[in-house]
């Protein structure tokens, strides 16, 4: 079996991070500086140099922010199709593990109302993040949106608590209680950092952003180990 | 924890789903319970036993 995986994975794994790494950093300084060369005297300047000039929690929390975004908007379109087609539901890679069974399909209204509140909240803290002061006169609306999602986001994981069955509940418990427990490590080590005047002071909304990367790590992680057809494509044959 | 679930389920001819929905749960927790990956909780393991008509002991065998 190792000589299975040597032969098709050759190669130090240490060097390949290294050859890796140095690829990446190379295609983000060319990019870097196409982006800033195009931009240049256009009315986009201003736009890259609110992104730029951010310090490097603030940038990357931003940017973690619009995709976690796009992954909770690409998720409620997911489940708004697995809804109404069979086949949607039956991908497993797809719907989360959930699959086709009579309570997955159940709940899926209910992950999809959850999906479209958190996406309407993320979205909200997101734009301003990234803009502070932008759509000042638009406060109170976008507080109200924030709190009908934030009830709507009760609401449907209380259902959805009850819905899906306790091997479910399980993998929530252990997934947020593994991504809770490496998030406090990080922020204990991030607070000491900041009180030393290692790091500037990183805003909640880092904190938010960095704990959902984690949880979705985490669950992935926990549902591979307690099924590992949990995230296949289609329904698995019978064990 | 081993458990017998997949040859008592063969014995009576029933299909992972035919099984889940016997005991009101997922599909994906009697594949992972006869995977031995999950433990089932006491509630369900007394559902289980009560379905096979079997003691817990009958089903489940501790592993220590």
């Amino acid at each position: 079996m190792s000589e299975v995986i040597n032969q098709t994975r050759p190669g130090n794994p240490w060097m390949k991070f290294v050859v890796g790494t140095a690829i990446w950093a190379i295609v983000g300084g060319i990019s870097g500086y196409l982006l800033a060369t195009q931009t240049k005297g256009t009315k986009l300047e201003d736009a890259v140099r609110l992104v730029f000039e951010r310090d490097f929690v603030s940038f990357m929390s931003v940017l973690l922010g619009f995709i976690l975004l796009g992954i909770y908007v690409f998720s409620a379109i997911i489940f708004a199709l697995a809804i109404v087609n069979k086949r949607v539901a039956n991908n497993r890679a797809l719907t989360g593990g959930l699959g086709s069974s009579p309570s997955s399909r159940k709940a899926y209204p209910y992950i999809l109302t959850f999906y479209v509140a958190y996406t309407a909240i993320l979205g909200v803290l997101t734009f301003y993040q990234f803009h502070p002061q932008g759509l000042s006169s638009m406060s109170w609306p976008l507080f109200l949106i924030g709190l009908t999602s934030g009830v709507a986001m009760v609401w449907t994981g209380h259902r959805l608590w009850f819905l899906l069955d306790e091997f479910f509940r399980a993998i929530w418990l252990e997934a947020g209680a593994l991504a809770s427990y490496i998030m406090l490590v990080i922020v204990l080590a991030a607070g000491c950092a900041m009180a030393a005047g290692l790091m500037p002071a990183a805003s909640l909304y880092s904190g938010l952003v960095l704990y959902q990367i984690i949880y979705l790590i985490a669950y992935g992680w926990v549902a591979g180990k307690r099924d590992p057809n949990m995230l296949e494509m289609g329904e698995p044959e019978e064990a | 924890m081993k458990n017998r679930l997949k040859v008592l389920r063969a014995e009576r001819d029933w299909s992972q789903s035919d099984l889940a929905d016997a005991l009101d749960v997922s599909r994906q927790t009697i594949n992972a319970l006869e995977t031995g990956k999950y433990d089932p909780s006491l509630p369900l393991a007394f559902k289980i036993a009560r379905l096979f008509t079997l003691p817990i002991e009958a089903i489940f065998e501790d592993t220590l």
